[in-house]
């Protein structure tokens, strides 16, 4: 049950939260030593800078000025909706970069976590349910997983499957991009099987590394329902075995994993900073990664924007489908 | 004519394996159960009154596992060994044939399912037809002395007198011929207790139910049952009928048990029963009751006592009858 009370609190929460954390990302790459302008100049122009070329650059980029200055500045740009061009990418806009890098990490993350949730969830269930062999070999499975780093996995997978093994002469699967030199994007053949073949390992490293932990979680909660007097009743009712999963355990057990299903939604559009920075998948995380390396607090500001709207939304998302599913939750 | 019994529990004997150990939580148990029947079990915790219970849905689950014995339970189609059916014969006998009350009524129902739909999906599966249901639905509900408003409830929106309705209602669903209440009014107050028992036994006159009630509270069940079976360590220790029992109890645990009830009589003072009952867990030799028997003698260590009939269907398992 939602009332419209909470609703409005709970839209209250958020703008401060919003807030908050937008002062963060603004403070944040500031507080970083190192200096924008002197890497923007000695990286793209090289040689002697002169001060009065540094102020220019300075104004230019809206870094002049006190931190409060800046604050300010920053704030209006935001409200009218435009950061500015991009440091590093200068002259492209940070929205322009955005919109044409976050469609690859939609498409990469959110098939990932739809195939990680989808096969934790139904591998979980059947292992809580069956117990035996399968659920230990489940546990110990992702226990071990656990202490695998994703990154190391991704380079293994990079060196055996695009470097090691040579089927006829050529490579099993390309090592890096989201699709081959040589084919135009677009709706045609040779596009969508370049993008399907450049996207196999990194969604492999991604689903690997985390399905074991959904896995987990809903194996540990089917466990802990099937222990619940409903469950034994539901026996006694003489209910087929499909029904009482279904319905009885089921249901119940896939509670708390929604919270967890939600906040690796709300993850998505951050992108998987190292794996897409291993394989040079051109998505959110892969751009993040080098706006950080080179100052471009535009940039930088730009996709921690995004990240936190769509955090506080999941999250206020989350607690919604939470009171949908479970009928004891109140919100008010 | 000679009448069969409509369950029949044969030398019966269910242990649970934990950490190890082998805990004989029901050993060797006999009981009938006739067709009109009340029959009321009557025990201690842990003297394995529920787990003899679930023995009659076959129900027993591992860490539990039963030793031995049959279930008889006569059917359209004749006697059945109810531990001995196959998966598919068992699912139609439960709550279709014999269902139950369960002792902790606050938690047996889905938290997320609607009542109606609890009741629709056993509904369904024995049998009734989709168009029937909501009208059938209705009906157990009122039967149960509910308003058929609470079946769009969920079990949190309602108070425990109900919830222990609602399980009534759901005993009920499939008209079973018999009904097994295990501590069904135990976690609530007097009032209500009183309520749930009278709303039994009219149903049991109206749809000729068999009952079984299992409570440790045996004054609850003084007025109600035909039949009282005490239990003892997981046997049974005495059966007679209400009146025999109540008047002559002959187990001296039957009558310590009968003087730990409280009675509105002045200068009568309550006494409780020394000691433990016996670890389960361990061969036991003699008599189950015999160290915190005061007239044991030195044959209630050496020998077990069977149940024996000692006149007028009155069955004690003491050495000194």
């Amino acid at each position: 049950m939602i009332t419209r009370r909470y609703v409005i609190r709970r839209i209250i929460y958020m703008a401060i939260t919003f807030f908050v954390a937008i002062t963060l990302v603004f403070l944040l790459p500031r507080l970083a030593p190192g200096n924008p302008v002197l890497i923007i100049l000695l990286t793209k122009y090289g040689g002697i800078v002169k001060p009065q070329q540094l102020k220019i650059l300075e104004s230019e980029l809206h870094i002049s000025g006190t931190l409060w200055q800046q604050y300010v500045s920053f704030w209006i740009s935001l409200l009218h909706g435009n950061f500015g061009p991009s440091f590093y990418y200068y002259p492209q806009s940070v929205s322009s970069l955005i919109i044409t890098h976050i469609p690859w990490t939609f498409f990469l993350l959110g098939t990932s976590t739809i195939i990680s949730i989808v096969l934790g969830v139904a591998v979980g269930s059947y292992s809580g349910w069956k117990r035996g062999y399968s659920d230990s070999f489940l546990q110990s499975f992702s226990i071990g997983l656990t202490a695998v780093p994703y990154f190391w996995l991704a380079l293994i997978f990079q060196l055996v499957f695009a470097v090691l093994v040579v089927i006829n002469g050529t490579h099993i699967l390309p090592v890096a991009g989201a699709y081959g030199y040589f084919v135009t994007p677009g709706f045609n053949y040779q596009f969508v099987i370049s993008l399907l073949k450049h996207s196999i390992l990194p969604l492999a490293t991604l689903v690997i590394t985390s399905f074991p932990g959904f896995a987990l979680l809903m194996r540990n909660t089917v466990v802990t329902v099937l222990d619940e007097d409903y469950v034994l009743q539901a026996k006694a009712k003489g209910l087929s075995l499909n029904t009482i999963r279904k319905s009885y355990v089921n249901k119940n057990a896939i509670l708390p994993v929604a919270t967890s299903v939600g906040l690796a939604f709300a993850g998505i559009v951050g992108g998987a900073f190292i794996v897409e920075e291993v394989f040079s998948y051109p998505g959110i995380g892969y751009l993040l990664y080098n706006a950080v390396t080179v100052y471009d607090y535009p940039l930088e500001e730009g996709i921690f924007l995004i990240i936190v709207i769509v955090t506080i939304l999941a999250n206020f998302a989350v607690d919604l489908l939470y009171a949908y599913l479970d009928p004891r939750v109140v919100l008010k | 004519m000679m009448s069969f019994p409509l369950l029949e529990v044969k030398d019966i004997s269910v242990e649970y394996g934990v950490d190890g150990k082998t805990i004989k939580a029901v050993s060797h148990v006999n009981l009938e159960i006739n067709k009109g029947d009340i029959v009321a079990i009557v025990g201690e915790s842990g003297s394995g009154k529920s787990t003899l219970a679930m023995t009659f849905l076959n129900l027993i689950e591992k860490p539990g596992r039963i030793r031995n014995g049959k279930v008889n339970y006569r059917g359209a189609k004749g006697v059945v060994d109810v531990l001995r059916m196959r998966p598919v014969d068992l699912m139609r006998y439960r709550w279709k044939e014999v269902s139950m009350i369960f002792q902790s009524a606050m938690n047996s129902l889905n938290p997320v399912m609607r009542i109606e739909d609890q009741l629709k999906d056993v509904m369904i599966e024995h049998g009734t037809v989709e168009s029937a249901v909501d009208a059938k639905i209705d009906e157990k509900l009122k039967l149960a002395g509910l308003t058929t408003s609470v079946k769009k409830s969920y079990p949190h929106e309602l108070s425990g007198g109900m919830k222990q309705r609602v399980n009534i209602a759901l005993a009920l669903a499939c008209d079973p011929k018999l009904l097994i209440a295990d501590e069904a009014t135990t976690a609530l107050d007097v009032v209500v207790q009183r309520q749930i028992l009278t709303r039994l036994l009219k149903l049991k006159q109206d749809l000729s139910l068999s009952l079984v009630f299992i409570t440790h509270d045996i004054s609850l069940v003084a007025n109600i049952a035909e039949i009282i079976n005490v239990m003892y360590a997981g046997k049974i220790v005495e059966r007679a009928s209400a009146k025999q029992l109540f008047g002559n109890p002959l187990h001296p645990y039957t009558e310590a048990l009968l003087n730990s009830i409280p009675t509105l009589e002045k200068g009568t003072a309550i006494k409780g029963i020394k000691g433990t009952p016996p670890d389960l867990s361990k061969e036991i030799k003699g008599c189950p009751f015999a160290d915190r028997c005061p007239k044991m003698y030195d044959r209630c260590l050496a020998e077990s006592p069977e149940l024996k009939n000692v006149g007028d269907n009155h069955y004690v398992s003491c050495h000194l009858y």
